[in-house]
């Protein structure tokens, strides 16, 4: 594993997770140490339980460590504000989720415009990007469609848009092939592959389907909370 | 002599302004002056209405703190999904209590457009109750004073302003505990509900 340096994107030092489910405490993490780099597509994956959906939560700042230090971009996430962590989740995170997880009210275009939109960003500006990302997912003429209007790879591809729409740091995919068919599964590993091949966008996955460690360049397997494993896969491999 | 005003409520200050302009032997007096009992039961009658506009008032404020409420713990996966995407929960908040205050608004149109009907039919012919006063085998007559069987029905633009304040203060007020509890939505438990 390299040490942190200007290309260090993410980087867990002795981060541990208990969840209090009354008296009983489930340790998440065991003192996960890991780095993850700008511009990987890594993989994180292991057995249910082991603490992968965690990870992915404590990186998208939606929960935070019980203890270890866990750095996006050089910041700990464990001593800013809710704001500041608001507004890392803002700028710097995109999440994909397994539910895909659309405001159901709004349409496609409103849903993969909506960070932008709370970033400030120009009408102009955001139209022009978020009909060119509907239209690099395959969904132009579909802007329109609300969710319910969708099938689920639609509505997934829509998500994707939506995380890379506000040109995040890292795109976090929790278990994002696992309501879709074999065929919409691959296409949609494509894309995100192509994305961080033509874009440079860092994709951590949290998964145990083998189509996305398929493609992912690097594989962190987890077991009980802690790494097991950690390879980086040759390219075409 | 006796004169009758549009409005009762300015009795006191044209008895006043009588006095100064008339021969100093000569008395004004107001109806309440006169007519003490009719004051009471006047005091009576508003004392009564207000205790029951303030229980309305509590009901309808529970009643929209029940609908606010309900409609954000319906929507809870939908606040949790805006705070992983970086809506803070003081935006949260903001977004349920303008959505609070739309209600209010909204409620207060739609409240005028339904009984504005009504009201006008009301205001040009009066509640006749000579029925039940004779049901009841009572007079309308007050410390002496006979009154008309049918009772008029009017607001005073006032009154309407004072409600409309404050039914959009008890909605708004109703509405702060479900936008609190919106913006502290978990994203990590709110995501997971399906």
């Amino acid at each position: 594993m390299s040490p942190a340096n200007a290309s260090t994107l993410v980087e867990f030092q002795g981060v541990t997770k208990v969840y209090s489910q009354g008296k009983v405490e489930v340790k998440a993490l065991r003192g996960l140490d890991l780095t993850i780099h700008k511009g990987d597509f890594v993989a994180i994956w292991g057995p249910s339980g082991s603490g992968k959906t965690t990870a992915l939560n404590l990186i998208g700042a939606l929960d935070a460590p019980t203890s270890g230090t866990l750095r996006l971009e050089g910041k700990d996430l464990g001593t800013m504000s809710r704001r500041a962590l608001s507004v890392m989740r803002r700028d710097r995170i995109g999440f994909v989720f397994q539910a895909y997880n659309l405001i159901p009210v709004l349409s496609a275009y409103e849903n993969a415009e909506s960070v932008m939109a709370l970033q400030g960003k120009p009408a102009a500006e955001r139209k022009a990007r978020v009909m060119g990302l509907l239209k690099d997912v395959g969904l132009e003429g579909l802007e329109n469609r609300r969710p319910h209007e969708m099938s689920g790879g639609q509505q997934q591809r829509v998500a994707i848009a939506r995380a890379i729409a506000s040109n995040p740091a890292v795109v976090l995919a929790d278990e994002p092939t696992a309501n879709v068919d074999s065929e919409t599964s691959e296409k949609l590993l494509k894309l995100m592959a192509d994305l961080n091949n033509d874009h440079g966008v860092t994709f951590i996955f949290s998964t145990h389907d083998p189509r996305v460690m398929k493609y992912a360049k690097r594989l962190v397997g987890l077991v009980d909370g802690k790494v097991a494993s950690d390879v980086l896969k040759e390219q075409g491999q | 002599m006796a004169i009758f005003l549009e409005d009762g409520r300015n009795a006191a200050a044209v008895a006043e302004r009588m006095a100064t302009q008339l021969d100093p032997e000569t008395t004004v007096l107001t109806w309440d002056v006169l007519q003490p009992e009719i004051k009471t039961f006047v005091a009576m009658k508003v004392g009564g209405g207000r205790v029951m506009i303030g229980i309305i008032g509590l009901l309808v404020a529970a009643g929209i703190f029940n609908t606010l409420f309900m409609s954000v713990l319906e929507r809870t996966r939908e606040f949790g999904i805006m705070i992983a995407l970086g809506y803070s929960p003081r935006q949260i908040f903001a977004l349920v209590m303008f959505e609070s205050g739309f209600l209010a608004v909204m409620g207060l149109i739609g409240t005028a457009a339904v009984s504005f009907m009504p009201y006008k039919a009301l205001n040009e012919n009066g509640i006749d109750i000579s029925a039940q006063i004779e049901e009841a085998g009572a007079s309308m007559d007050i410390g002496g004073v006979g009154m008309d069987t049918v009772m008029p029905v009017g607001i005073f633009p006032e009154s309407v302003v004072a409600i409309a304040v404050l039914i959009v203060t008890a909605t708004m007020v109703a509405g702060i505990y479900p936008a609190w509890r919106a913006g502290r939505v978990s994203p990590v438990n709110a995501i997971n509900l399906v």
